[in-house]
Order: C-alpha cells, then structure tokens, then sequence
C-alpha cells in the first residue's frame, strides 16, 4: 500500500478546511490568550511554530463549529490578511520610494489588500444565512461602500448587480471590485518599470485606514448577521510586506481602534521597522500586547511535549491510526532503553555510597543516560551508535519548533513506506528514526553551514561588508564546533553538571562576540534567554545550542540541562583555535575554562 | 531551428552580417571570455559590458580582458546585483544610445547574467526597443563544479532574499491560492527553502531532461519535497529550447485555474528566458529571484566548446 497517507506532511493552514482544522487544532489559547482576545497584538516566532494554525482557527468557519454556533453569536469575526513573499512587496513600488504620493499608494495597495481577504472571508467562510433581511441590508452595506469608494477618488461608472442577490453574491462582487482595484495599482507600477516609457499618472482612488478602511469595517460590524464584538484582521507574515507597507501597518496599529477593529500581526522574528509613517514609534504595551512563541515553548518542558503529543495524536487520528499512541508510534531502541535502564538501577544502588543527588532518583535521572553515551565512546569509537530514536528525544530535538519534529517525522515515514512491504505503517522504526534525525542534524551542521565555509566562497552582500560577514561566519562556525565539543566533553565527564546546552558570560562579552551569536541566532543555531548574572546585581543573556545539533556532536538531549559561564577572552580564544581548545578541555577537563550552572530544561 | 548549437569555433560565421552592438558581461567565470573570443572584433560596432559594481572584486581581470578586446569601442554598464532599479537604468540607458528605435543588429551574450539581470534586460529590448534585431548566445560550460563528485556537485546555495523581477509583477490577487512553478537547478534545497518561503497551495517542480550524466530528480529531492509538503507535480523541459520551456510551464499554469501563479527560474539560463516569455504573454504570472546566500565562486564551472543562438518571437504588448 504505497499510497498511505502521511500523516505528517506540512499543509498550508489557509488549505486546511474547518472540519479538518478542528480535528488537527490543539488549543494553545491558554498560553496565547492575548492573540485570541480583543486588542492590538503581535505574536512573534520562526517558521513553522504554529502562528498561521492559530490564526486558521479563528476564522470563522472553525470557530462557528468549535462554538457550535452561528455566525451572530460568535465573540469575533476575524479576517486573515495572508501576506505571501512576493504580493505586496513587489520590486516595481521601488520606483516610489523617493516620491511624494509612497505611502499614500502603498497605504491604498494594502488596503485593497484587506478589504479584497475580508470580502472573501465574507463570501466563502462566514456562513451568512441567506434571508430577506440579509439580502437587504448586504445590498444596503455595499452601496455606502461604493459610496466610500467614490468620496476616496474611484470615478469609473460601474454597477454592483447587488439588488436581490444573496450576501454572498454580494460580498464576492465587492471582492472582485477590491481585486480590480488592487489590480489597477499593479497595472500603474508596471508602467514606472523601466524608464524611457511615456509618462503615466495615476487615477484610480487613494484609500486609507481611517477615511476608508476602518470606517467600512465598523458600517460591516452593524449588519445584523455580523458578531456583535470586534473584527480582527489577522495580518499573517507582516515581514513580508516592504518597509513603507510595514510602517503604514504599524500607524495602523498607532490608532486606539482596537475596541472594535483589533489588529493581528505575525511576523518571523524579521519584523522590518517599528516606526510608523510619522516616524513615531510603536511598542509594546502602549499599542500592542507581544507575544514570542519560541519564549513560552522554550521555557516550559512539559506544556511543549504535551502540545507534540496533542498534534501528533491528533494527525495520527486523522490518517486513520486513531488508537496508536505518538510513543507507541515512534518508539525508542528497546535495547538501549534496557541498558540504560540497568545504569539507572546500578546508580540507585550506589547513591548510598557514592550518591550526589538528594535522591536516589536524581543520580538516576541525572546520569544514566550520559554515562551509557560515554560508555559507548570508551569502548569503540561508536559514540554514534547512540540511538535518538523514540517519542521524547525526538520532540527534544525539534527545540520547540513543532515544524522541527513534523518534518523529520514526515521523511521517516516516507522512508518507512518506501522500504516496508507491510499494509499499513503503525511505527517508524527505531533504525529509520535515529537515520533520519541524524541526517536532518548533519545537514544543518554540514551542507547548510559547513559547505559556506569551503574554500574561500564569499557571501552576497555590499562589498565593503562581504569579508567582515564571511569572517563573522567563520567564526560562528568555529563557535559551533567549541561548543559542541565542550558539551560532549561535559557530558561524558565525571562532572557533577553533565547535560549542557547553554553559555552565559561571566563578563561583558563585547560587541564582536554579541554579533556572533546574533547572527547565529539569525541562521537558528541558537536561541537566546536570561539568567541573572553571576554578581547577582542584574540578569544577562543566555545563549541556547540548538538541540537539532544533539545527535552531531554526540550530546544528550533530554531532560534538565546546565549551563557554563566563560569569560569572553576564553571564548575568544577558543574561537581563534577550536582544535586547540578541544584538545586542552579533553586532558584538562572542561572545569579549566567554563564554570558549570544548573537550571531547567530548554533554560 | 531554434535554438541553434554550434561549435564555438563557427559561432563568428554563423553570426552571419554586421553585429552594431554587442553585449555581455562580465564575471567570476572565464566563460564570460568564450563568446567574446569567438566573435571578430572588427565586425562589431559597438560593446556593452555590464558587470555588476557590488562584485568587481571577485571578476579578476577578465573586465579588462574584455574591454581590450574590443579597444577603445566599449561603454561600460554598472549594474548592481542587489539593485534591480540600478540594473534597469543602465541597461536601459546604455541601449537607449546605442540601440534607440533604429533598426540596430544585437548580439546579447547571455550566459554571465544574473537570471535577474538577462529577465531585466530581456524585456527592456522586448519593450523599449522592439525595432532591434535580436539574438541571444550562450556559451555551454563543459562542466559545472568541475571535478566535484557528481552528487556533491552546486553553484549556489541558500536563499538570501526573495524578490519579484522588476517588470514581472504578475497580477496576484489577494482572493486567490497560490501556485509556485520552480525550474529546478542543480541544488534542490534551494527550491525547498522557496517553498517554505511562500507556502503555496499547489507545488510545480521543473526538472530539465535526463541528458547522460544528470541526476535522477528524485535523488535531487523531489521525494523529500513530496514526503514533507504533500503532493507536488512534477514536469520536465528541455533546457535550451525557451519555447519549449513555455509551452510546458502553460500547460502548468492552466492545470491549476483561477489561482495565483508565481515563477521561480532556477535552472538554464535559455529556460529563465522561457519563463520571461510566460509572463510576457499571460501579464498575469509572476516572476520571482531567489538570491543565492553564496555562489561557488571558486570552482563555477569549466567552460566548454559550443554554444546555443537563441531568437525569440515577439510577444504581444502588455496589457
């Protein structure tokens, strides 16, 4: 049976119908109740942690069958605003940047944008009963828009047939009106391309927030079929629109209108500007509540591997394997598991003598598993026989990025039907597990990065700053390899602290060093917390391997970690020289340059 | 016969009559030098050579080959590879005196242009200059990533930036579901990490014809592509041939109706021109860059000892 489905393939929310969305959604309000209650937000996370699903499940249609209710009786009506890479950050708007009418053009552009997703949510996700009263005041809203369109500049003779017609008849004529003005807009830039044409104007009308679009949501909000709390448009991937685009959405977001139009913003952390076209600045309270994703799932063990487990149940349900659970599904190397397991109960026998944990169980939780891996390095050189595979490693890796578990998991699958003659996959082998993720790690570490560095390839960028960002990558991959050597090194030691995953600076580490991280932080390599600093006068930041690079550098992914404070001369060093460095922690121990801390899993 | 393959060594007489201006540019690779050094200079009126200002400190010396080459009757084109604007002004600038609306004979050396630069240039002649007698050549490199293995062959890697090719906007409408056509290169993670980028609803991936030594599509990725992002569509053009290219990307494009249709040329540069000519005749598709993270400056590609003449039709005005 070569066409299972898989049930772990990575679907465009925006594709997802209602029914199906419901079945897949596991609800994150709780944690992310900001985005889902009135008022101005912002919900900050990489690729493919689950923003666009949480904003899916607002729109109407899944939540009038989640509320079991009809469209009146919902708390909101919200419109997702889906900005995709290129549509409206297109290369032709450049030819205004330098003129007087750029932000009104852009500012109409988005808002042809928004209104255009809010006629269609209208149209094909609101479920607007088909009666008298609606047919008439439907009719009604879309003549005072055409009104609104004429007040803003639109002069061109053109009749809605919205007379007796169902809403939806006249919601999808307004649309196809917003889309011909959105369109009229291309048409314009097209023209200013390349120069050497003939001069062109344009003619078409200038719609703003406050004179246009805000003014038409508030007259939708009244109609009787309309929910009686706030529209929200849920602007999904705002870091896709240009830098004009970005500070006209963020002068939207200056407006005190939230009470009846909230505005909802998803960016991937690449944010352009939070400036407004004034060049007033935006924040956070003030204008909108913030939320990062990766801040909560990082800090939290148990509230990210029950969201994984939710998903993976549910997506397993939905592929017809209802009664599998996710650990029975991806389940762990039973012999390695057994052997870990005699460590465990070896260390509880020992506490009594040579315990360090309060409990017996602490040694137990805390060193088995390191000293099977370090096991394992001593007697062969099959530190890499080391399994990753089961349910937990497998989530730990993903680093709380649910796209990190999904994609991997999506290939294992893949593989396991392509190699399996049986009917129906009800688990991936512990074999193809640890294969895949080992590969997915080596990938990140070698043909996404190492590669960069082979000869003396040189980054695209301006001139002048070329050498300085080559130079700046190296070192970030020196930096990499430091770190990974030295939590390998910890993690096979003696060492009280072995489970390492993170750096702080016992100093102040400089601008180079910040840059560093930052741009390592940037290629998601890491990610960045707080601790309080070791005077115990303030906090400083906290520097996060990712561990999606566990199963390279041999590290254990699992549980509590600690962390290391280095000063930035030490690290330095290190960076110069990363064999050097390796070379000396391994005779000397990692306590000669690092001091050990410990703290909670993901810090 | 389009396109037309010819010996570089007969390409200077199969380039029949005067030639008033040439055009070509420079770059990292010494193919930059092939056509060049095929053509007889005393036949040529007048050379443009563009290269791009933010990489001259990775072209060696073969600007000044090229520019001696010719003597004194070159005007040099600066472009930018990080500003399209800049690249249209100069190419438009340069053909406005040197070409203007006479009936001139243009050679256009395709083969070292940024994708974006040819799409750029190619509907500059196409809109500004439509009395110009146009041909295109292509110097073939003999091998790409020479002596790499063959399946640790690249050119490029990553995806800096995503970007619309000016004079290509398409017409995307917000009501609509987008379908992402990618013509493959050498590197399929560079078409994955697209795909990421703009989460389409419906997935086209182009792969150029199984010529001996290519590599299977599903080694290059495609599985993976399936595996993870669902059910792609998969086709296949001849990589030379543009008309071939458009023809087969507008059987794509009327597969999925009604959608937004966006056009990631990633492969030949012949089949970026197939692309170009899509959008030219359906104003409705877009044109999109992916700008690499990092070229394989070092070890491009060898350069080989034949070429491809290319004329393209003329397409209708854009609406």
């Amino acid at each position: 049976m070569k066409d299972a489905i898989n049930p772990f393939t990575v679907r465009t929310p925006e594709d997802i119908e209602a029914c199906d969305a419901l079945k897949l959604w596991v609800d994150v309000f709780t944690d992310f109740y900001k985005i889902r209650d009135p008022g101005h937000s912002m919900l900050n996370g990489p690729r493919g942690c689950g923003k666009s699903m949480m904003f899916r499940f607002l729109q109407a249609d899944c939540q009038c069958l989640h509320r079991r209710c009809g469209l009146r009786d919902l708390p909101f009506f919200s419109v997702l605003v889906s900005i995709k890479n290129t549509d409206l950050n297109l290369t032709d708007l450049q030819r205004l940047a330098e003129e007087h009418g750029n932000a009104i053009l852009n500012e109409h552009f988005l808002v042809m944008y928004v209104a255009s997703r809010t006629f269609l949510e209208l149209s094909s996700r609101a479920s607007i009963p088909d009666t008298e009263d609606n047919r008439r005041a439907s009719a009604s809203f879309a003549q005072r828009f055409v009104d609104q369109l004429r007040v803003s500049g639109w002069k061109e003779d053109v009749s809605l047939s919205v007379a007796d017609v169902s809403p939806v008849e006249v919601f999808s004529a307004l649309r196809r009106l917003c889309d011909s003005l959105y369109n009229r807009v291309i048409a314009y830039v097209r023209q200013l391309a390349y120069p050497g044409g003939s001069p062109v104007s344009y003619e078409g009308p200038l719609c703003g927030y406050l004179d246009f679009l805000y003014p038409v949501l508030e007259d939708l909000r009244g109609l009787p079929f309309m929910p009686r709390g706030p529209i929200y448009l849920l602007v999904d991937d705002a870091d896709y629109l240009n830098l004009i685009q970005t500070k006209v959405l963020n002068s939207w977001l200056s407006t005190r209108t939230s009470a009846s139009v909230s505005i909802k913003v998803s960016t991937q952390l690449k944010y352009k500007i939070l400036l407004t076209v004034s060049g007033m600045r935006v924040s956070s309270p003030h204008d909108y509540s913030e939320v990062n994703i990766t801040d909560i799932y990082t800090s939290s063990r148990s509230k990210y591997i029950r969201m994984v487990e939710e998903i993976v149940r549910k997506r397993l349900a939905m592929a017809g394997l209802r009664r599998i659970a996710p650990r029975d599904f991806f389940p762990v190397d039973e012999e390695q598991e057994r052997q870990i397991e005699e460590i465990k109960q070896q260390l509880i026998r020992d506490w009594e003598s040579s315990g360090r944990g309060y409990r017996p169980s602490d040694d137990a939780l805390r060193y088995a598993r390191p000293t099977f891996i370090a096991r394992l390095k001593g007697t062969s050189k099959s530190g890499s026989t080391y399994s990753y595979a089961g349910f937990e490693q497998l989530v730990h890796i993903s680093s709380g990025l649910i796209r990190f578990f999904l994609e991997p998991a999506a290939l294992m699958f893949s593989e396991e039907l392509a190699q399996s003659d049986r009917k129906r996959i009800t688990s991936i082998r512990p074999g193809t597990q640890d294969r895949v993720i080992r590969e997915e790690a080596a990938k990140l570490m070698l043909t996404e990065f190492d590669n960069i560095f082979r000869d003396e390839e040189k980054e695209i960028d301006d001139k002048s700053k070329r050498s300085t960002l080559y130079e700046q990558k190296r070192k970030l991959h020196a930096l990499l390899t430091v770190l990974g050597g030295v939590f390998h090194a910890k993690l096979i030691s003696q060492d009280a602290e072995r489970r390492v995953f993170s750096l702080a600076f016992s100093d102040v580490p400089g601008q180079d060093l910040e840059d560093l991280f930052n741009l390592g932080i940037r290629y998601g390599y890491f990610d960045r917390s707080t601790i309080g600093n070791k005077d115990g006068t303030g906090r400083t930041s906290l520097y996060i391997l990712t561990r999606r690079l566990a199963p390279f550098f041999f590290l254990d992914p699992c549980g509590f970690a600690g962390y290391l404070f280095v000063t930035s001369a030490r690290l330095r060093e290190a960076i110069a020289d990363p064999g050097k460095f390796l070379r000396a922690i391994k005779q000397g121990g990692v306590d000669d340059a690092f001091e050990e801390r410990q703290m909670r899993l993901f810090e | 016969m389009n396109p037309l393959k010819v010996p570089l060594s007969d390409l200077n007489a199969e380039l029949d009559g005067d030639i008033d201006v040439f055009l070509c540019s420079v770059s990292f690779e010494d193919r930059c030098r092939s056509v060049a050094d095929s053509i007889d200079p005393c036949r040529v009126g007048h050379v443009l050579i563009a290269e791009n200002e933010n990489h001259i400190d990775l072209h060696g010396d073969n600007a000044g080959y090229l520019q001696g080459r010719f003597s004194s009757r070159f005007d040099p084109v600066m472009l930018d590879t990080s500003k399209p604007l800049k690249t249209a002004d100069s190419l438009e600038a340069a053909l406005r005196k040197w070409v203007g609306d006479k009936h001139k004979r243009v050679v256009v050396d395709i083969t070292t242009f940024t994708r974006e630069a040819l799409l750029i240039l190619f509907r500059l002649l196409h809109d500004r200059f439509p009395q110009a007698d146009v041909r295109y050549v292509y110097a073939r490199a003999a091998e790409f990533d020479p002596g790499a293995p063959k399946e640790e062959k690249w050119l490029s890697k990553g995806v800096e930036e995503v970007r619309s090719v000016l004079g290509y906007p398409g017409e995307l409408l917000p009501s609509r579901r987008l379908h992402l056509i990618v013509l493959v290169g050498l590197e399929h993670e560079r078409a994955t990490e697209l795909i990421r980028a703009y989460e389409p609803s419906m997935i086209s991936l182009g792969y150029a014809q199984q010529a001996e030594g290519d590599l299977d599509p599903d080694k290059l990725g495609f599985n993976r592509v399936s595996a993870v992002f669902g059910a792609a569509d998969r086709f296949t053009f001849e990589r030379h041939d543009p008309l071939h290219v458009k023809a087969v990307i507008e059987e794509r494009v009327a597969s999925h109706k009604d959608s937004n249709v966006v056009i990631a040329p990633m492969n030949t540069k012949a089949s970026t021109l197939g692309a170009a000519l899509v959008a030219m005749d359906n104003p409705e598709v877009q044109l999109c860059y992916a700008q690499a993270s990092v070229y394989n400056y070092r070890n491009y590609s060898k350069p080989g000892d034949h070429a491809y003449v290319l004329r393209l039709p003329n397409v209708p005005p854009v609406r």
